[in-house]
């Protein structure tokens, strides 16, 4: 019998091969004898992940992102457009079994908004035209036998959509860039010292082979490693703490605090305790899609990174754990994994030394909440994606009950930094509270959406100028944005006059906003922030596990209840009756936040009531 | 402070708390009754409804207290008004969810705190809906309910997503049938890929037992389990021997549903199919209702003074004429110690003769005869839950997730925890799926496989030789007369024997003797053999050379069959035993019992018995002349039964009381109508040695009689009255089966610490020989129980005990039980809960020899022996060895005795049940 956390993996494989994208009973009567596994445990998980399905689907299944930043470039619009080229109804497939249109949740391509996945392939950018292209052109090649599965990888590398606008030059060619900036910031020097501004998880140029380890070698990484692994292990832990490296998934809890626990936890009975290392590669915050990035650019970073902490806390054993709706991110990891064993950087005794490490891919299926750690831990065992009572935390008992480690994609991409600059270099960027820089993805109403790597503490105001400045409903530049939001969906409002705020963990909190995941979404003048909130709602309710009670019944009800004053502030209710409501709103997600078992029933929260406090408009 | 206890203070009254204990424990402890849906004492915590929310100072927000264990100076606040008002919304968030209340006919947990709480006027059947929030949000899409299960519905609709089924299924019973599916507010609870009817459920329900608002009810009785508030009575399960612990509700003098007892041992509330489901024998339209007497080949009713004076008539003349050793008796594993121990005076006194046996001859005979030689005891040495606490634990020939499912619940526990799991059985059980290691020896090759790993363990160094030399007879000697036993068998000899393979034999040996405690529960695989005792002392000789014996979680437990097997012996049903395991032939021993028993020592018989299938060949050779059998069936479960079928015929005279008109009591002179378990007191014994209480729940049907009763008054129609003993003789009736059992205690020093008052709430282990003893968990902790309390070493050799195949009967049939039926099926057929799960007989073919013998999977099949043949079904199954097959023994359509053999195990007298060669063709 196989051990179940693979199963995730072997669901996506199934519903592909079976030629309607779906699970069949069969299928699931399989998974249950393979895993040993009761056929209820096998349809709990199954029907529990968003991209699998217990019906058959069309062939091609094409779905349309219907997180806040799409739904505000009228992703919803696209929904008739698309049923009428596919033949399909929303939630349902076409009768010539070709295609299913569905939509999903935010698909980290905020920068090309309005976004839909078919097959395998993103497209951006979208209007009813391109629609109408992309479906034909899926329908023919569907029709020249090729499954929708098997969209060549050209299409795939449309996936960007998305503008380096960070300070320094343009990452990438065939990218969308940024007018050049100042030339070669922050790109450390040969002789290892940083320049004024860091290129931290963007540190590397885009390579012609980004997946290849040697390639990665050549540009100077790995260099990183084998200073790290010069190192006693509790050193280097020391040295990030010292650095003040703070998680970049968007809670800022310190990384090395995390090491230290994970490698300090009292071990199993196992003769030689088994520690674990996990990449958070779950991105799934509307508005954010920095880690997408990082791993499609740069996936040897983030698989050295994952080899200096393993090295650190003492762990031989890693999982990256990816969203399966980044299936570029996922080819590239796991191709950047195989090469890098292949370069001796993975496996037994690296590089000579001691230290031995082994890394794998798990899938995630669709669910947000899986980006939480504890829940990932779950996910990635191949459960439901339900949150664990903590304590315990992963350091003392995470994967398979043992010590494990969980960082974001980002927080590991910096990690090598350090180990080769040292905590000092680092100290000099961002904040004395918040060092080092961070990427920021910048979305919604401005001119050229995009992401790049900032000092911590830079000015909201530079992001959004560096994103072109902000634009209104209709496109036209604006002087300012309506209100802004910041950290995605789980984030808050500011107003669009706070364009001063330093962008670093202290700052934001103290203006009743928090940095999150580093997304910046504008709204822009003519928008409507109840309408936000209404996709805001909307996509916790679809997002909740459903385990506890006030967050499975409420996020349902404020679901409602948004939709319900959105649909009231388009029939001209009086801004004071809208106040109201969102007090209302509110206080119900109050009394949700307090009760509720994991953070994603704390989060209705934060929108709510930021934009009850922050803003002086709704609309 | 003890320094298991912790001060903690909750709403300012300090308290004192286990250390470890969950707050919300603590709490309702000291009167605090935090409210809590999900929470569950025999659960994970799960934290899904929120309730049971409190302030922690220190601790930021509000923290459930089912996940929060208490700590030193911990200052708790459970209840003020923000608490209060966030309990209120979570209620009324839930009552948007949840429209319909349960029936009436369970607790409605969810309803009390509603009512609690003021969101409703009064628990009811009919919960309104909450207008509290606005919103109801009720699915429209939500799926109906269940009914799909022969024994549960299940009404999505009054659910509450507490999880506590799902936890149940998987975390009590080891079963994970049930799931949540799909997710966010459209989450459901489902079993099985397509309902419960097509799941894995096997209908234990203890997802019934747990659930707090009736969501989840069990079937039968509905109607009138909605209309009235059942009487309750606690008493102890009637079906295998682990002795659980059931209330039963008695509504209109019918048992109208039971329920497992909750944090009482053994089972702690769980039960299995059988014990929740299976009491409906008891109200069966079959019961033997009236004394019945057959004249000229038939029988008709007869008044009690009738039947009674017939049968006194009928033993009276043939030990008048053939002497005493003409008669004998067959006692019953079914009936109380009480009935027991009184069949066993009345043999010796009334008959005069220890021609006097049970069925446990045909079980565990040889493992008796083993481990009474090498270790004294023949009970288990553990207790069930010490399954949950082992570090390893080896199951051979034992499949218990069928046989004794809820023990199987405490191996499921223990694996969940992490311990180790060697399943010695030639054919797949459910709980091959589980185990480290399967190792799946040739029927009848026991011995060499354990020999072999006896062999690997001292090549390997595997030995605990301090134990061996304090603990053993011969110490070290020993031991090297075991090396030298064991030495032939190599692992590649053990291969081509057993055929398994070397390195699963020392995977297996490395964790029985490495990753202790290690259990043994062995099972009636290796005892129905005419090598049968062997097989244990090979068995016993690994334990020993292990040093898997003697400390707590460790050592060997046969789990018996029935209710009270163990109880039955314990109690003297044997040829050679009186109670507590004193040998009858000791002059000594006789005197003490004939004085208790109020009679001369003379008049008490002195020559061993004859055992179960003794008795049947001797009345086949005419030496046995009348019989009198309370309670079994031997024309069902006696080996050879064509032979058995003659024997009886041969017989003058036969008595049968029992509950049912059985094959066996359609063949007597005279037959009494007795009581079932639910219509009597008494107590059982379980495989733990654990002494339970049996309670009267019911009338008996018609003029049914207590076994007690009618054992009583046929003595004292034989004017060898077998009551208390008085200055004026032995009196005719006892004044109570607590009377019986305090005679009981005089008798056996194994039990005499144990009186009723004592075991009113929970059974106590023997030995316990006095007032004051807590009784004994695991035995053998200081020295065994031979005369100079070392253990014995004996090495054995290895000889075939399967019968000669050939090309007329080229298969061996292998036997056993399965879940839904017991024993010869006299009770359990007659439940419609548990014959709609199976009623039918069947054999087990693999794919393979059914391909090769052209049968097909379903198709109806001649199964036939040297001794007889049956007709079945074939099911191919690749869970047997090619060359093998396996039958169920209970159903009646297909005797598998009519196939068996009864050659004897020379040592223990037990019959080869398994291990027949037979011939399958179409029929």
């Amino acid at each position: 019998m196989d051990r179940r956390d693979t199963i995730l993996g072997n669901f996506h494989e199934t519903q592909r091969l079976s030629g309607a994208n779906w699970l069949s009973p069969q299928a699931l009567k399989a998974a249950a004898a393979r895993y040993g596994l009761s056929g209820a445990a096998v349809k709990g998980v199954a029907s529990y992940y968003s991209m699998l399905s217990l019906k058959p689907r069309g062939r091609i299944l094409v779905r349309l992102c219907a997180s806040p930043v799409c739904r505000m470039a009228g992703s919803l619009d696209l929904l008739s457009v698309a049923a009428e080229a596919t033949g399909a109804q929303p939630g349902g497939s076409s009768a010539d079994g070709a295609f299913s249109l569905e939509t999903v949740q935010c698909l980290g391509r905020c920068a090309g908004a309005p976004a839909m996945m078919v097959g395998e392939a993103v497209y951006g950018r979208l209007d009813p035209e391109r629609v109408r292209a992309v479906i034909a052109a899926a329908r023919a090649k569907d029709a020249g036998g090729s499954a929708g599965a098997s969209f060549a990888s050209r299409e795939l590398e449309q996936t960007g959509y998305a503008a380096h606008i960070g300070p320094g030059t343009a990452p990438c060619a065939g990218e969308p860039c940024a007018p050049a900036a100042p030339a070669a910031l922050g790109e450390p020097s040969p002789a290892g010292a940083p320049a004024a501004a860091p290129r931290i998880a963007l540190r590397y140029p885009r390579l012609a082979d980004p997946v290849s380890a040697r390639e990665y070698e050549r540009a100077g990484g790995y260099a990183a490693l084998k200073k790290a692994l010069a190192r006693p292990p509790e050193e280097l832990v020391a040295e990030f703490s010292r650095a003040k490296v703070r998680g970049r998934g968007g809670a800022g809890f310190p990384t090395g605090l995390k090491e230290r626990a994970a490698a300090g936890s009292a071990c199993s009975d196992e003769p030689g305790c088994e520690r674990f290392v996990v990449c958070n590669a779950d991105e799934g915050e509307p508005g954010t899609f920095k880690d997408r990035i990082v791993m499609e650019r740069s996936p040897q970073l983030v698989i050295e990174g994952m080899i200096i902490s393993a090295y650190a806390v003492g762990a031989r054993r890693g999982f990256v754990y990816i969203r399966g709706e980044y299936s570029l991110a996922i080819e590239r990891m796991k191709a950047a994994i195989g090469s890098a064993y292949g370069s001796g950087y993975l496996g037994s005794r690296i590089l000579g030394s001691d230290f031995s490490f082994d890394l794998d891919i798990r899938l995630g299926a669709g669910s947000y909440l899986c980006g939480e750690e504890l829940t990932l831990i779950e996910s990635l065992e191949g459960k439901r994606g339900y949150p664990r009572i903590k304590p315990p935390f992963p350091a003392e008992a995470g994967l398979w009950g043992k010590p494990t480690l969980v960082n974001n994609v980002e927080t590991l991409a910096a990690l090598p930094w350090v180990a080769e600059f040292g905590a000092d270099a680092y100290l000099a960027f961002g904040t004395p509270a918040s060092p080092g820089a961070k990427l920021f993805c910048v979305s919604g109403d401005v001119a050229r959406p995009g992401y790049g790597e900032w000092p911590m503490g830079v000015r909201l105001g530079e992001l959004i100028a560096a994103a072109g400045g902000p634009l209104d409903a209709r496109g036209r530049p604006a002087e300012r944005p309506l209100a802004v939001l910041l950290g995605g969906a789980a984030g808050a409002f500011v107003s669009g006059e706070s364009l001063d705020l330093a962008m670093d963990y202290d700052a934001l909190k103290a203006a009743g906003a928090a940095l999150g995941s580093g997304a910046v979404i504008v709204l822009g003048p003519g928008r409507s922030v109840v309408d936000c909130l209404e996709s805001i709602m909307d996509f916790f309710r679809h997002e909740s596990c459903g385990k506890c009670v006030p967050c499975r019944v409420g996020t349902k009800r404020l679901a409602a209840a948004a939709a319900d004053l959105a649909a009231r502030a388009r029939a001209g209710a009086p801004e004071a009756e809208l106040r109201a409501g969102l007090s209302a709103m509110a206080a119900d997600a109050e009394r949700i936040a307090k009760a509720s078992l994991c953070p994603l029933g704390q989060s209705p929260i934060l929108s709510l009531r930021s934009a009850a406090a922050n803003l002086t408009r709704l609309f | 402070m003890p320094n298991d206890k912790v001060r903690i203070t909750i709403d300012g009254k300090e308290i004192i708390a286990t250390r470890g204990a969950l707050l919300i424990e603590a709490a309702r402890e000291a009167g605090f009754d935090i409210p809590s849906l999900c929470w569950h004492r025999k659960l994970s915590p799960t934290g899904a409804c929120r309730l049971c929310i409190v302030k922690v100072e220190g601790m930021r927000g509000l923290v459930t207290s089912c996940s929060t264990p208490v700590a030193e100076g911990m200052e708790v606040v459970a209840f003020d008004e923000e608490l209060e008002e966030e309990r209120r919304f979570l209620l009324a968030s839930l009552m948007s969810e949840v429209g319909v209340g349960s029936d009436g006919s369970h607790r409605d947990e969810f309803a009390e705190l509603c009512l609690r709480y003021g969101l409703i006027d009064a628990v009811s059947p009919a919960r309104p809906k909450a207008p509290a929030l606005g919103l109801p949000v009720i699915d429209p899409a939500q799926p109906g309910p269940d009914e799909s299960s022969p024994v549960l519905s299940f009404d999505p609709a009054k659910c509450v997503k507490c999880f506590r089924c799902v936890k149940a299924c998987e975390e009590v019973q080891g079963k994970g049938v049930i799931g949540m599916m799909e997710r966010g507010a459209e989450s459901y609870i489902a079993a099985g890929l397509d309902g419960w009817g097509s799941s894995e459920c096997d209908g234990c329900g203890e997802c019934v037992q747990l659930c707090p608002t009736g969501a989840l009810v069990e079937k039968p009785n509905r109607a009138a389990l909605r209309a009235g508030v059942p009487e309750r009575v606690r008493t102890t399960c009637s079906y295998c021997g682990v002795g659980c612990q059931l209330e039963l509700s008695i509504l209109n003098g019918r048992i109208v549903r039971a329920d497992g007892v909750e944090g009482v041992l053994p089972n702690d509330g769980r039960l299995c199919v059988k014990g929740r489901f299976g009491y409906d024998y008891v109200h069966s339209p079959e019961r033997l209702t009236t004394p019945l007497i057959k004249e000229r080949g038939r029988f008709r009713e007869a008044s009690w003074d009738e039947a009674l004076d017939a049968a006194a008539r009928g033993f009276l003349s043939i030990k008048e004429r053939h002497g005493p050793d003409a008669l004998a008796g067959y006692s019953s594993a079914k009936c109380t110690n009480e009935d027991n121990y009184l069949f066993q005076k009345f043999v010796r006194v009334a008959f005069g003769t220890n021609n006097l046996d049970y069925c446990t001859r045909l079980c565990h005979a040889s493992t008796v005869t083993a481990m009474l030689k090498a270790l004294g005891d023949a009970a288990a040495t553990n207790s069930i839950q010490d399954y949950e606490d082992a570090g390893c634990i080896l199951v051979t020939g034992n499949n218990m997730v069928e046989t004794h499912p809820v023990t199987a619940t405490y191996v499921k526990r223990g694996l969940a925890r992490g311990a180790k799991l060697i399943v010695i059985d030639p054919r797949w059980t459910p709980l091959a799926d589980k185990a480290d290691v399967w190792l799946q020896p040739r029927l009848g090759t026991d011995v060499a496989l354990l020999n072999g790993m006896a062999r690997v363990a001292l090549a390997e160094g595997w030995i605990d030789r301090a134990f061996i030399e304090k603990r053993v007879a011969g110490g070290l000697a020993a031991l090297e007369e075991l090396r030298a036993a064991v030495e032939a068998y190599t692992p590649a000899e053990v291969e081509r024997l057993c055929g398994v393979p070397e390195e699963k034999l020392r995977e297996a040996t490395r964790l029985y003797a490495l990753f202790g405690p290690s259990v043994i529960a062995t099972g009636m695989g290796m005892s129905q053999q005419a090598v049968g005792t062997n097989n244990v002392f090979a068995l016993i000789n690994l334990m020993l050379a292990t040093g898997q014996v003697g400390k707590e979680g460790a050592g060997i437990s046969p789990p018996r069959g029935q209710n009270n097997v163990q109880g039955a012996t314990d109690v003297g049903a044997s040829p050679i035993f009186y109670p507590g395991y004193i040998p009858a032939a000791d002059d000594a021993n006789r005197e003490r019992v004939a004085a208790l028993w109020g009679y001369p020592a003379a008049e008490l018989p002195g020559a061993r018995g004859l055992s179960t299938v003794e008795i049947m060949k001797a009345a086949g050779e005419g030496k046995v002349r009348g019989l009198y059998v309370m309670g079994e069936n031997p024309l069902h479960t006696d080996p050879n039964l064509n032979h058995v079928e003659e024997a009886v015929e041969r017989l003058d005279f036969m008595v049968v009381q029992d509950i049912f008109m059985t094959p066996t009591a359609a063949r007597a002179d005279v037959v009494f109508p007795a009581t079932s378990f639910a219509e009597k007191d008494g107590t059982f014994t379980n495989s733990d040695r654990r002494v339970l209480r049996v309670r009267k729940a019911v009338e008996a049907p018609g003029q049914a009689k207590p076994d007690s009763w009618i054992i009583e008054e046929l003595a004292a129609r034989m004017n060898r009255p077998i009551g208390p003993a008085a200055a004026e003789g032995p009196a005719a009736h006892y004044p109570s089966a607590r009377a019986v059992w305090d005679e009981i205690r005089r008798a056996a020093p194994i039990v005499a610490g144990i009186s009723y008052e004592r075991i009113e709430s929970q059974g106590i282990q023997w030995p316990c020989p006095d007032e004051a003893h807590p009784g004994q968990g695991t035995l053998f902790l200081e020295r065994f129980n031979t005369p100079d309390g070392l253990a014995r070493i004996t090495p054995v050799a290895f000889a075939s005990g399967a019968e000669e195949t050939n090309a007329d009967y080229p298969l061996l049939l292998n036997t056993g039980r399965i879940l839904y039926q017991y024993h010869s099926s006299t009770m359990s057929l007659r439940s419609e809960p548990l014959s709609a799960f199976a009623k039918d007989s069947y054999i087990l073919v693999h794919p393979e020899d059914a391909a090769r013998l052209g049968l097909l999977d379903g198709g109806r099949v001649r199964v036939a022996s040297r001794r007889g043949e049956l007709f079945t079904t074939l099911r191919a199954d690749p869970g047997v060895t090619p060359g093998e097959c396996f039958m169920p023994f209970h159903f009646p359509d297909a005797l598998v005795n009519k196939l068996t053999r009864d050659v004897l195990d020379p040592m223990s007298r037990i019959a080869p049940l398994k291990l027949s060669a037979v011939r399958v063709e179409g029929a």
